[in-house]
């Protein structure tokens, strides 16, 4: 035991509240949901009305989307994923945090990065590089942040006290290394510079390579931080949740198992599927459509797994906010990944790249399936550390239907379209008639979207009220309650 | 299995590493393409130019490369090529984008004069009522040549070879449009095969042919040619030549219905004028021909049901070949009050506009029948 280990032990021990750095990370996903939201619904109104705010630099539609998409992955998502892993990681392994100051330290580090995201790309300053945008400076950033993380959150898991590693574990080791791992590669962080480098204002810190690999490798990572983070993450929480809410344990061990290492396998293989039309390698179209169709195997495992322990249990989501939000979270992975391999399939993808049929299965998947967990997971979270009831269950309620209907707007309206427009290019229609036919479902897709953002904001609004003046949970009883999500 | 922590965290970092190997690791070894026959580096300017693109994130609506079945996604008939991996030999960080919202810019370089994109840039709307484009009206002076410069690199070698006719083009029209506007007629003319000079229009110029060829005018073209049809559109300001001016009547005696045809489908070259038959059907062009003829005396301002084909000016082939001295239709009688409206900054949507925004200044109402 090393002298820093027992001190961060001890006084995590001694400490009232030992979910400190949990919460911390938790509290700030939730205002970068209502913030990444915000700009999502700035964007989309220019899309519908591009005159509004016109001629405002920083506010163009291509400096704000870049911001949304990184606010609501790397701020949102990513956070409230951290933040659930500081509080299911102390939980599964029988111990405190390794150093809970350092994950208030890389917590405070990672907002820093959030802003300095921001301000540069709304000046202009952009990889342009899809999910990469960050320049080369924030990218060294963000590897010391996730190192740090990944350091302190693998420590733990080796000084744990339960010996053996659930499920949930194997997902967080996982997505905790590979994220630095697809973000350095991805990056090509070691080849910053642009352009020739003698002329001085052409070195934008742009890491890529030369000539049309670079693409390769962008969706490599493009499509790594969805499938090696976000989703590994996702079903970290969800392993955790569904058990411990129904108290029941997981149905199969071997099927999680498999879901693991194929995951794994799979993931890391299909980045080629997203540029399936360029002129790139055969094989790695290949490798990346058969991967595709082999990334059945950790969903369906997944899945099952959870829907089996689900058994006997359904009922419970009435009495269940997180369990509501999980389990929807968990029809809409289903539908993701249905639809995933097909988009890999070329005749498929034919009709669909390209389209807004993709940005609908993003949405889809970010918004309606990983937010959902993410959101699971807090309602969970936040009133058994916090010994708190919520502070207004209704409103919980009412955000669980905004987020949930708003979505199925965008999703819906942005996947009608986008085959609209995918049959009528096939049939050679030019780009510049076919964005005539965008405005009324982009429209919806602003509707939709708005209500997501009263969402956002009716979250952080009650989980605020709740710090601040939640019921206390007095009784044993209204513990044990909270423990299984009630 | 037991899944110890080294199994989990070995295991894990091992099979990435060995699919990476297999996928980047072997293709980035063995893929090395030789640069196709039209690629070529950047120009330092281009470079810059290059860097303002991306910093807006014009690769988020934007592709740079067409498949094979995309036989209408960039540059049209003109300029249509699908990509090969050559082309990208001397980028740094690739920008083929995942989603078209705009058209494809593999090969746009060429296609519009600077003219074009100038106006372009300011407000999308200015040339192309319907895009969805933002304003890049914060982008002026240095930096816009440094984007234009860039978009006009796109295709390379063969947007070369097209900016190269396009300005000798410009030179040849721009001479004789400095020279007198009969000289302008006479030029444009020398671009329509013989074949063309005294054609007739196909359609004949039925009410709903007109009302039709009003709508496509009012939808795509006033932009430019102005809501009067007299070539004050808001992007004329950015334009030389001036686009057409249809109140003119010598401009509709000297035209013939098949010129015209052939300015529509092919655009006018070395002016600003694209090419609508990547857009517009057979019929529509036709329409909007037979309704132009209407404008001097004043198709744009009557009501719809006053539109008729008694207001039409037609080609006449006799004029100024020595006919008698000038113009001796009937009395165009709107053309003065057109010809003293202010520029208008018309910013058009002919569809309802569903949130509100964009410049409509109250006295700059389109032309739809006004009470
Ligand atoms: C079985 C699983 C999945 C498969 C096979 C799959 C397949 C695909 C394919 C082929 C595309 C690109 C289509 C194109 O551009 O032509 C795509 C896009 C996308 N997928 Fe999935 N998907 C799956 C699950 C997921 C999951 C779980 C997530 C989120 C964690 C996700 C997030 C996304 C996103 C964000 C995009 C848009 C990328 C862009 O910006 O272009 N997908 N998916
Ligand atoms: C937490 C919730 C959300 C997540 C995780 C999310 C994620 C994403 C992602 C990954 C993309 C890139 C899609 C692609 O490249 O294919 C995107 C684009 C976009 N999102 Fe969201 N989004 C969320 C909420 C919203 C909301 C509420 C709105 C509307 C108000 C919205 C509007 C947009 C728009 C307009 C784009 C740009 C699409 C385009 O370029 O055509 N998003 N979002």
């Amino acid at each position: 035991m090393t002298a820093t280990q027992e001190l961060s032990g001890s006084r995590a021990a001694t400490s009232t509240d030992e979910y400190g750095a949990s919460r911390a990370w938790i509290y700030s996903s939730i205002i970068w949901l209502a913030v990444g939201t915000s700009f999502a619904l700035i964007a989309a109104i220019e899309m519908v009305s591009p005159d509004f705010l016109g001629g405002i630099s920083y506010l163009e539609f291509g400096r704000i989307r870049p911001i949304h998409v990184n606010s609501v992955t790397f701020f949102w998502l990513s956070m409230a994923n951290i933040g659930a892993f500081y509080y299911i990681v102390p939980k599964l392994t029988g111990r405190p945090i390794w150093s809970e100051q350092l994950a208030k330290v890389s917590m405070w580090l990672w907002n820093i990065v959030g802003i300095l995201m921001v301000l540069t790309l709304a000046a202009g300053f952009s990889q342009a590089r899809e999910y990469a945008e960050m320049i080369w400076p924030l990218d060294i950033f963000v590897m010391i942040v996730l190192l740090l993380n990944a350091f302190n959150i693998l420590m733990t898991i080796y000084k744990r006290r339960e010996k053996k590693l659930y499920v949930s574990i194997w997902y967080i080791m996982g997505s905790v290394v590979w994220l630095p791992l697809v973000y350095a590669i991805g990056n090509v962080i070691w080849s910053p510079f642009v352009g020739n480098p003698d002329e001085p204002n052409q070195n934008l810190f742009s890491g890529s390579l030369t000539g049309i690999n670079d693409a390769t490798w962008n969706w490599f990572y493009g499509h790594n931080i969805l499938g090696l983070w976000f989703t590994t993450g996702g079903v970290a929480l969800v392993y955790y949740l569904v058990p411990v809410i129904t108290k029941t344990p997981v149905y199969s061990h071997l099927m999680s198992m498999i879901g693991f290492w194929s995951i794994s396998l799979f993931y890391s293989m299909v980045g080629q599927h997203h540029i399936l039309a360029t002129p790139t390698p055969g094989y790695l179209k290949l490798i990346a459509t058969l991967g595709s169709i082999g990334l059945f195997i950790p969903v369906l495992t997944f899945l099952t797994n959870i829907w089996m322990t689900m058994r006997g249990n359904w009922g419970r989501i009435y009495a269940s906010l997180p369990l509501k939000f999980v389990l929807v979270g968990t029809v809409f992975y289903f539908i993701t990944c249905i639809q995933g391999p097909f988009q890999a399939v070329q005749s498929f993808n034919r009709l669909i790249h390209f389209t807004n049929w993709i940005v609908g299965h993003a949405h889809l998947a970010l918004l309606g399936t990983m937010t959902t967990w993410a959101m699971g997971a807090i309602y969970y979270i936040i009133p058994v550390t916090l010994k708190r009831r919520i502070y207004s269950p209704g409103l919980a309620e009412i955000q669980f239907w905004m987020v949930v209907s708003g979505f199925l707007l965008i999703m819906i309206s942005l996947q009608v379209v986008g085959l609209i427009q995918g049959a009528e290019w096939l049939r050679g229609e030019p780009v510049y008639k076919t964005v005539q036919d965008l405005k009324p479902y982009f429209a919806v897709r602003a509707i939709g979207g708005s209500m997501v953002v009263v969402g956002a904001y009716i979250q952080a609004y009650n989980i605020y009220k709740t710090v601040r003046s939640g019921p206390r949970i007095q009784t044993q009883m209204e513990q044990s309650l909270a423990e299984v999500g009630g | 299995m037991k899944m110890t922590f080294g199994t989990v965290l070995a295991g894990a970092v091992l099979v990435v590493i060995t699919v990476v190997f297999m996928t980047l690791g072997v293709s980035t070894l063995t893929f090395q393409p030789l640069p196709s026959d039209t690629a070529r580096p950047l120009t330092d300017q281009e470079e810059r130019g290059r860097q303002i693109y991306m910093g807006n994130g014009c690769v988020y609506c934007h592709t740079q490369y067409v498949r094979p079945q995309d036989w209408n996604a960039a540059g049209g008939a003109k300029a249509s090529r699908v990509a090969q991996a050559g082309d990208y030999i001397f980028q740094k960080t690739m920008l083929l984008g995942t989603e078209r919202t705009g058209p494809d810019l593999s090969q746009e370089g060429g296609i519009h004069p600077d003219d074009w994109h100038r106006a372009h840039f300011t407000n999308p709307r200015y040339t192309s009522p319907n895009s969805i484009m933002p304003q890049f009206s914060f982008i002026q002076g240095r930096e816009l040549d440094d984007l234009i410069a860039y978009v006009q690199s796109l295709g390379g070698k063969a947007a070369d070879a097209r900016m190269a006719q396009l300005k000798s083009t410009q030179d040849e029209v721009m001479k004789a449009w400095n020279t007198s506007y009969e000289a302008h007629l006479a030029q444009i003319k020398t671009m329509v095969p013989d074949s063309w000079k005294e054609l007739k229009s196909a359609v004949p110029p039925t009410q709903r042919s007109l009302l039709h060829g009003k709508q496509i005018f009012v939808t795509n073209c006033i932009g430019c040619h102005g809501q009067y049809g007299d070539s004050r559109g808001p992007a004329s300001q950015f334009m030389k030549p001036d686009p057409a001016n249809f109140t003119r009547p010598e401009l509709q005696l000297a035209a013939s219905d098949g010129q015209y045809y052939q300015y529509l489908l092919f655009g006018l070259p070395g002016t600003s004028m694209p090419a609508w038959g990547d857009y517009l059907t057979v019929q529509d062009i036709w329409d909007v021909i037979n309704f132009l003829r209407t404008i001097p005396k004043g198709g744009l301002v009557v009501p719809d049901e006053q539109l008729t084909p008694a207001l039409m000016l037609q080609f006449d082939p006799t004029y100024g070949k020595g006919a008698p001295g000038g113009y001796q239709g009937p009395d165009p009688s709107n053309s003065d009050k057109i010809l003293d409206d202010p520029l208008c900054d018309v910013n058009v949507f002919p569809d309802v506009s569903v949130l509100p925004g964009g410049v409509r200044p109250a006295d700059c109402q389109v032309g739809s029948g006004g009470k």
